[in-house]
């Protein structure tokens, strides 16, 4: 059973701008008041990134990007966990995340049973090109091996900047079916803007991509998917833009000067005709 | 205690999604029982509407109008309960005689602004009477206010505006007016679509007008009201379409990078040989 408490930190963490973590904890700390806090919100923190939620009605959960002590990044998902450990094949690591305080802890290095990275290796090298061609350094993409040579792919791009009140996360997940030759993916983009108010724009996707040729051709099809949904979402925000935004609030009114304000705007008539007249 | 978890209530709703603060603000008073008359007051939602029942038409709700569960309507200086029929406000607040006249012609006056930039929607003023006692004619002890505005469209889209004023100092023919404005607008093409732009913006502003008497007050607020309206409207359309867009570009790049490093360089030789023409 769900206390009503933990599904409404579920709801916060849901609805938990990208990056800034540990204020949005330390204020639900401060809500829940109790000792017991800590264990409660670490709870919903790691399953929100190591489960299915399909709250937000696509799949596949949440990811990261957290900092290991030498400086790299690495990622935290669903996908790259095993047992209670997450793992990072290129690294050569396994390592848990203290989701309250923010650090990777019991690295290990050391891969789990039945994790081949030699497999991925090529494909590995692909997709690290493709990632440094396109995405900003703070950025990781991991090839992560699945049963009967199915592979998963994890794409986390972040651009964190709280200084300038800015934050933006996109996190993709490509999972490819060796036997089918399939192709599907989850993309989610939010992008948090909030000096003096907060904006978001958020978007997110779930797609089968069809059938891939083979295994060699699922990065270039990958590079292919996201140019165009990037694409596709910057053409969207222009038409909310050109047919929503403009048909809210006129920048100049109907009449195209300012109102005169005071007992003379009574000449105005409401609904009619004004001035230059509609159009 | 109680002011910590106050300014915590405060913090994370102005962090969490915007497209959710109607569910996360209900949420956080169930945490809080005790906080949530002053969260209410004082964090901004989509405004809500209610129908006079005496003249008919809409009008639109926030705590300056409400008293306990009933709203009053700027038509009919009356209570109105959410179920639509007139509530009990034998001691509910109401305008002094002269500032409900004002507050006729105030609503008057923003219907027109209303039409002329809105072209639809709704709009409502509230007004009470300061701490300096009731509104005089003269203009010399002023009032306090709210302006709200909404629009939407296509169910899917919003505008609320939520203009908030106080009139200080009304003594040597000039006044200050305060003004916190806070427009919350929320984007998609459709309902549920999960490609959203939602959000808001506040503003404060402060300026010095001369007023010849408490008329020119709503005049001298109408006019503030329509520069910093259009002022945030640019702002709203920089930080909607342009701000989160460059975010979006800059964490995926549409081009690869080592092209756009290959454009900046034969940009900076082309600029090179002109230089040395």
């Amino acid at each position: 059973m769900v206390s009503e408490v933990e599904s409404i930190v579920r709801q916060i963490v849901k609805t938990s701008p990208p990056g800034d973590d540990r204020t949005i904890i330390g204020d639900v700390k401060a809500l829940l008041n109790n000792a017991d806090a800590d264990k409660l919100i670490a709870g919903v923190l790691r399953e929100n990134y190591t489960t299915e939620l399909a709250q937000d009605g696509k799949k596949g959960g949440d990811a990261k990007l957290v900092r290991l002590s030498s400086g790299q990044h690495t990622i935290v998902s669903k996908y790259n966990l095993s047992g209670i450990k997450f793992f990072d094949i290129q690294q050569g690591i396994v390592f848990d995340y203290d989701f309250i305080n923010g650090r990777v802890i019991d690295v290990e290095e050391k891969l789990p049973s039945g994790v081949d990275g030699k497999a991925v290796e090529k494909l590995q090298e692909q997709l690290d090109d493709y990632i440094a061609a396109h995405y900003n350094e703070l950025s990781r993409g991991m090839v992560i091996p699945g049963a009967n040579d199915s592979l998963t792919v994890v794409i986390v791009g972040e651009k964190l900047n709280d200084s300038n009140f800015y934050n933006g996360k996109w996190a993709a997940v490509y999972e490819w079916d060796e036997q089918s030759g399939r192709l599907s993916a989850v993309v989610k983009v939010r992008v948090h803007y909030y000096e003096d108010g907060n904006v978001v724009m958020n978007t997110a996707k779930e797609e089968d991509l069809g059938q891939i040729s083979g295994v060699g051709a699922v990065i270039d099809k990958i590079a292919e998917y996201e140019k165009n949904y990037e694409l596709s979402v910057l053409k969207k925000v222009n038409v909310l833009n050109e047919q929503k935004f403009k048909n809210l609030r006129r920048l100049m009114p109907i009449s195209r000067s300012k109102i005169q304000w005071g007992r003379a705007i009574g000449n105005y008539k409401l609904g009619q005709d004004v001035a230059g007249g509609r159009h | 205690m109680s002011d910590e978890a106050y300014d915590a209530s405060l913090d994370v709703l102005r962090r969490l999604d915007p497209k959710a603060i109607t569910s996360n603000l209900s949420n956080i008073c169930r945490l809080q029982p005790e906080l949530a008359g002053d969260l209410l007051a004082s964090v901004d939602a989509p405004l809500k509407s209610l129908k006079c029942p005496k003249s008919g038409k809409t009008f639109l709700c926030c705590d300056y109008n409400r008293d306990g569960d009933s709203y009053r309507s700027p038509f009919s200086n009356q209570y109105v309960d959410a179920d639509g029929s007139v509530g009990d406000d034998a001691d509910a607040p109401k305008p002094s005689e002269h500032l409900r006249e004002l507050e006729l012609f105030a609503n008057d006056s923003f219907d027109i602004y209303r039409d002329l930039y809105y072209e639809g929607g709704v709009s409502s003023v509230y007004l009470w009477d300061n701490e300096d006692g009731d509104a005089s004619a003269d203009g010399k002890v002023g009032f306090d206010g709210v302006v709200l505005l909404k629009k939407t469209v296509e169910e899917s889209s919003s505008w609320d505006s939520i203009h908030v004023f106080e009139i200080e100092n009304a003594t040597a023919g000039s006044s200050t007016y305060r003004l916190t404005s806070t427009i919350l607008l929320d984007l998609s093409e459709a309902n549920n679509d999960s490609t959203y732009l939602s959000g808001n913006l506040t503003r404060q502003t402060e300026r010095e007008i001369a007023y010849k008497d408490s008329a020119s007050h709503v005049a001298n607020i109408g006019s503030l009201i329509e520069d910093v309206e259009t002022q945030m409207r640019n702002m709203l359309q920089e930080v909607y379409f342009g701000k989160t867009m460059d975010v979006l570009t800059d964490i995926r790049s549409l081009d690869a990078l080592e092209d756009r490093q290959a454009d900046r360089k034969r940009q900076e030789n082309l600029i090179q040989r002109f230089e040395s023409l």
